[in-house]
């Protein structure tokens, strides 16, 4: 391979200037630019103070933790629009949410009204109205980040009764990998064999949003046949050097008497998680999960490592890569 | 001409680059990947005259804001029927002159935009209640079909949904779009049904607007759990228009209701090819803005205008 070793380069033909070249690289997605006196050098495009970036609510670094939030009433839907073991696309299992099929349907409902393809009928996922969440976004105001509520299903089903689908994101913004604990509460009821609750991390395959390929899914922790309001999840993770993860948490509506049922889905002891300084909830990924329109990529079709990347590839493009 | 051809470069004694193979597109830029690996790319170009946007323009994303009234399903205080928050509504004419102004109070705010003088908020079931709220689709589906329960469980003027989604034609020619979309529907006083329909500035130019004219796509009265309605808008050159979906609670039995409102095929709406766009600054103002303008008085064409104008001083004209 050749090689030309100078300190500087400049046009032979009219060039003025004498470019001095950079003694070190840059850093992943950084651009070359000059200082007006010919000296090259490494930058950043964006502006690292993320609220100037249009679309983004809030800034980043400054300790705020937000995930988005959406739910199905599955079984308890009046008639048309309820669905119970066969999912959007096939099987489904709420408590395996880091295996294949489960994830691409558990991040297709969480990010729509998980019909992506839509199909020939049209129809709708059903949902009470009074548990109508389509991504809605939610910050935390401590440690805990969710809800526990009490809801009322007419159809009063204890098979399939509810679901709830959180993601949270979370940046290692610091050059080594990181490991971190995750807690969590769920609510759950074992009717069907299809219900349950999940604690789940989805990983890239590169650090560099616009470089991801494949997607790994790791279930951290799960709840199947354990009845109850509040269900403790936990594990860890070593999210990479300078990468995004997205944390998926799954739960069932717990059948507490006639009609009378609870929802119990959030994350805890969140200062835990976020104790080290370098690990922070990307706002950037926040906002696309919470917007974006994610056509291509989430088809029902093939595996979720091929499929998922179009989220992190969408981050690159909304709000800019890094 | 000189030339020097090598893979790579280095300053003496610092890291090496390999250079790229190709020439990148114009206005593209040297980038690292941290490894010495030199490539063109296009750099994050944020537009920093429109902060504020509740979503970028441009990559694909669609959404809409969404409303809801309970009409007569209203346990005393803040019940309506044909009297609606200003004259007589008739739910399925609303883009006709005082029914649309009616329908754009109420999907913007609580229905009474110059509150009147007893202060009665129009009434709503807490679960029902939807007051302006954002919606983005994932797919091509924008919306919902959900069941509600409702303990006064009446049939006539059982509800409704409004939703109003901002299609911005980016190109220099009108351009004509395909709109699909799915509503609940129950007739029982006649003053109820479901429409597709849209509103269409006299400028382009947010700022200059001083009339709209609204337009009837498609309409019914039938009962249905999900009524289909569908047909084309034209879009004039480098306009926004406002297209809205109006439905009507149906009555499923004692105490169940399904609230269907959504649109669909929305990548045959907007598509790379027709240049057609969701409106992000148009939706940022929609969703946020305060349209004094909007009071209940002449006609809509006028009054509508301020949405536009006041888009324009929110996040800057165009």
């Amino acid at each position: 391979m050749s090689k030309i070793i100078v300190d500087q380069i400049q046009k032979l033909t009219g060039g003025v200037a004498a470019f001095n070249i950079p003694t070190v690289d840059g850093t992943a997605g950084q651009y070359m630019k000059t200082d007006g006196s010919a000296n090259l050098g490494w930058s950043s495009m964006t502006n690292p103070n993320v609220a100037s970036i249009p679309g983004i609510p809030v800034p980043e670094g400054v300790g705020i933790i937000g995930s988005i939030m959406s739910r199905s009433d599955r079984a308890n839907t009046y008639s048309t629009g309820e669905w119970t073991s066969s999912g959007p696309w096939t099987t489904y299992y709420n408590y395996d949410i880091g295996s294949n099929n489960n994830a691409i349907q558990f991040m297709n409902m969480a990010l729509g009204d998980g019909m992506q393809d839509s199909g020939t009928s049209e129809n709708m996922f059903g949902n009470d109205s009074e548990h109508q969440f389509g991504r809605t976004l939610q910050y935390s105001n401590g440690t805990r980040l969710g809800h526990s509520r009490n809801f009322f299903h007419y159809d009063n089903s204890t098979s399939d009764a509810g679901i709830t689908f959180r993601l949270l994101p979370i940046r290692n913004t610091t050059s080594a990998a990181i490991s971190v604990n995750i807690y969590a509460y769920v609510s759950n009821y074992w009717g069907s064999g299809y219900e349950g609750g999940c604690l789940a991390v989805f990983a890239p395959n590169a650090g560099l949003y616009s470089a991801v390929t494949a997607v790994t899914g790791t279930n951290l922790a799960s709840v199947s046949s354990t009845n109850a309001n509040q269900n403790s999840l936990s594990g860890s993770y070593s999210i990479p050097a300078n990468t995004t993860v997205i944390v998926g948490l799954s739960s069932t509506d717990w059948y507490y008497t006639s009609y009378q049922f609870r929802d119990t889905n959030y994350f805890s002891q969140l200062d835990t998680t976020f104790t080290n300084p370098g690990i922070i909830c990307d706002m950037r990924m926040l906002q696309t999960l919470h917007t974006a329109r994610f056509t291509s990529p989430m088809t029902y079709a093939g595996g979720l490592s091929g499929l998922m990347p179009g989220i992190w590839k969408q981050v690159a493009l909304q709000y800019g890569d890094r | 001409m000189s030339r020097i051809t090598a893979d790579q470069i280095q300053k003496s004694g610092g890291a090496v680059f390999s250079l790229p193979v190709a020439s990148g597109a114009n206005n593209q830029y040297i980038q690292t990947d941290g490894q010495g690996n030199l490539s063109f790319n296009q750099p994050f170009m944020s537009d920093p005259a429109v902060p504020y946007l509740i979503s970028p323009e441009g990559f694909g994303n669609i959404g809409s804001t969404i409303s809801h009234t309970d009409r007569q399903n209203i346990y005393s205080t803040g019940e309506w029927t044909s009297g609606g928050p200003w004259t007589t509504w008739t739910a399925y004419q609303s883009h006709t002159d005082n029914n649309a102004i009616q329908f754009m109070a109420m999907a913007l705010g609580d229905g009474f935009t110059t509150s009147g003088t007893s202060q009665y908020m129009q009434g709503a079931d807490a679960e029902n209640e939807l007051p302006r709220r954002v919606q983005f689709t994932n797919g091509n589906r924008l919306g919902f079909s959900r069941d509600t329960t409702k303990w006064d469980n009446v049939q006539d003027y059982a509800g409704h949904s409004m939703r109003v989604m901002p299609l911005r034609n980016t190109t220099s020619s009108p351009v004509t779009v395909n709109l699909y979309a799915y509503t609940s529907q129950y007739w029982s006083s006649g003053y109820e049904g479901c429409q597709l329909f849209y509103f269409t500035p006299n400028t382009s130019t947010y700022s200059t607007v001083t009339g709209v004219t609204g337009t009837s796509i498609a309409t019914s009265t039938s009962n249905a759990r999900q009524v289909n309605l569908t047909g084309s808008a034209t879009i004039p050159a480098n306009t926004t228009i406002l297209v809205c979906l109006l439905s009507t609670d149906w009555y499923t039995t004692t105490y169940r209701y399904k609230d269907t409102n959504f649109f669909y095929n929305l990548n045959t709406t907007c598509t790379t090819a027709n240049g057609v766009i969701c409106d992000m600054r148009m939706l940022s103002a929609l969703a946020r803005g305060k349209f004094t303008g909007l009071s209940y008085a002449g006609a809509f064409s006028g009054l509508f205008a301020t949405i536009w104008t006041s888009c324009a001083t929110i996040y800057g004209d165009r």
